[in-house]
């Protein structure tokens, strides 16, 4: 693999994995609007 | 309108974040992402890619969980709903909206079809009938029976498997087996659908999540720990990265040998390498199939979807980029060397033909077979599941009919346009009608309908206070300004640019294909019938609405 290579693979990765671990770690410690909600029920038909 | 699924939610956010992503990540993420890069430049490829990323996916997917909320919390979870609702009731909108439940409708007449070729080369490779025989890519003239042994005996298994040299010939003795694989595929999808957001698709989206990451880990590490398994040069695991990523690429003759090179700057000059890029976007996340914006519109009113959009976007590329990246395509260079190039064109090719090539080969080939197959399928089917619902949806809010009712409707008419997919195999040539038509130039056009409805009928000021509702973290005050005067337009002269390219050639090779008039029938049969049910239904509720104006506040207070 070529150093143009190397250079375009880490950066493609680095974004993708920076940006789904970042998200990853909002959705843990952000408080789920769910929560406070009543339980998911199911439709009332 | 006490018929109407008001009440029904996603459980939690990350429910709704593994099923949007779940709804993304599918075939596109393993097969076409790894040949679309090696096919437009490698890692020059990325370029366009990451912008498209940036430009569109990102903002449009957000107006998009934006359009499916609003509508929810107005009590509509139909593409013909959001419009309607969206655009303040009108219906030449809503008319759009409901002639955008095509494309979900008719992708999965034909996608639950290759779901099931999946689950049949699992289930060949589970029951040991894809065994491995040592034989090469090319080597050898095949096996007997289904021990095979090169690419022309895979190939000629593939095309038996699914019917290619004549039409009705899976209704045939021996295509009994797939045909009732495809059966049970549709029974499981319109079943999760049937058991609703929360208890069908939530449950079944957390269970499959973990399982696709843990199939394709298994498959990386037994990727990464290869080395050089054939002791060729310029095939070990490095030069199959290097093959996908490598900014400037070696140009090959048909035998194999390297015959020129191709620099990064001339693969970023090319307006197909753009073009290549947003398609496989825009096929990727799969905004604009309605299978988002239904989504959204069970999440309840103050839940944070500008991280849901974001974070199953996120994990949309994580699995396409990373998993994708690099499951597929250094394997086949490993073992097959860059004659296997040739094969990364088409998806079908890739997955169907050089990858069990690639297992024959590999020590523990048959589990790999295995996982990687049963990988496929479980990918696949949390995206055919998505492409249900809006149908569903549609059907509840047009018939005012209870899920199951509706669930019936949707799966009689799935099964009449599958019927044409199925039954036309010879050259695959319904299904690559299908597929044209709607995985390919149907989403571009829905999507400059419906970020045309975001940024001019609905306003992007009400898109924007709509994502910052319940949101922890506000979307920046320019998100409006870039729907509007940056993905449109980009849209718009990728589009024009795309027809350009492929519609006049395609048009000419519909006058010589009888199957392929025929699905275009079909379409417009198809477009007739949801128009008519559209008008019919938005009439409806304008009576409603003027007989009771107030019959939708109890909702819109949520």
């Amino acid at each position: 693999m070529t150093i143009g290579g190397w250079i375009s693979m880490t950066t493609s990765l680095a974004i993708v994995i920076g940006l789904f671990g970042w998200c990853m770690y909002k959705l843990v410690t952000t408080k789920d609007a769910n929560a406070e909600e009543e339980p998911a029920d199911t439709p009332k038909e | 309108m006490s018929n109407k699924p008001r009440h029904e939610h996603w459980g939690s956010q990350i429910g709704v974040v593994l099923a949007v992503a779940g709804s993304a990540v599918g075939l596109g993420n393993f097969l076409r992402f790894p040949g679309q890069v090696v096919n437009y430049g490698g890692g020059a490829f990325m370029i366009p890619y990451v912008v498209s990323l940036l430009i569109i996916a990102i903002p449009v997917s957000m107006s998009e969980w934006a359009l499916g909320r609003y509508a929810g919390r107005h009590g509509f979870h139909s593409p013909l709903g959001m419009y309607y609702v969206a655009s303040g009731r009108k219906r030449s909108w809503g008319v759009f909206g409901g002639l955008s439940l095509s494309v979900p409708f008719i992708i999965d007449m034909y996608y639950i079809f290759v779901e099931a070729w999946c689950l049949y080369y699992a289930l060949k490779y589970l029951g040991g009938m894809l065994e491995p025989i040592g034989l090469g890519f090319s080597l050898g003239a095949g096996g007997d029976g289904l021990r095979l042994g090169s690419g022309d005996a895979y190939e000629r298994f593939f095309g038996e498997t699914i019917g290619i040299n004549a039409n009705g010939a899976l209704f045939s003795r021996s295509g009994l087996t797939l045909l009732t694989i495809v059966l049970a595929c549709v029974a499981l999808n319109f079943l999760m659908v049937y058991r609703g957001v929360s208890k069908g698709i939530e449950r079944f989206s957390k269970l499959v999540a973990p399982l696709i990451l843990l199939c394709a880990l298994f498959m990386i590490i037994r990727i990464m720990t290869l080395g050089n398994p054939t002791g060729q040069p310029g095939q070990s695991f490095l030069d199959g990265l290097g093959f996908m990523w490598n900014p400037t690429r070696e140009a090959y003759d048909q035998s194999g040998q390297v015959v020129g090179r191709i620099s990064a700057w001339t693969t970023l000059l090319n307006p197909e390498t753009w073009l290549a890029a947003t398609s496989q976007i825009f096929y990727s996340v799969s905004i604009c199939i309605c299978a988002v914006c239904t989504y959204a519109s069970y999440v309840r009113p103050n839940e944070d979807i500008a991280l849901s959009s974001l974070s199953a976007t996120a994990t949309n590329e994580f699995c396409e980029v990373l998993l994708g990246g690099l499951i597929a395509i250094p394997p086949a260079i490993m073992f097959l060397g860059a004659r296997a190039a040739d094969g990364f064109a088409s998806s079908f090719q890739l997955g169907f033909i050089v990858l069990p090539n690639v297992f024959e080969l590999m020590p523990m080939g048959q589990l790999c077979g295995f996982v990687f197959f049963f990988l496929l399928f479980s990918a696949s089917v949390t995206s055919s599941t998505s492409l249900v619902l809006p149908v569903v949806a549609f059907f509840r809010e047009a018939f005012q009919c209870s899920r199951g009712l509706s669930v019936l409707i949707a799966a009689c008419i799935h099964l009449a346009g599958a019927l044409i997919v199925i039954w036309f195999t010879k050259g695959l040539s319904a299904l690559d009608a299908f597929d044209f038509w709607f995985a390919n130039f149907a989403p571009f056009f829905f999507a400059i309908v419906q970020t045309s409805l975001a940024a001019f009928a609905w306003g992007t000021l009400k898109m924007r206070d709509e994502i910052a509702r319940g949101a922890a973290i506000k979307p920046p005050r320019f998100l409006a300004f870039v729907v509007k005067y940056v993905s449109l337009p980009y849209l718009l002269i990728i589009a024009i640019f795309w027809m350009t390219r492929n519609l006049k050639t395609r048009i000419m090779s519909t006058m010589e294909d009888s199957v392929a008039q025929l699905s275009i029938l079909f379409f417009i049969a198809m477009f007739v019938f949801l128009f008519i049910l559209s008008t019919i239904t938005m009439k409806r509720w304008r009576e409603e609405e003027t007989r009771t104006p107030d019959s939708r506040s109890d909702v819109e207070a949520q």
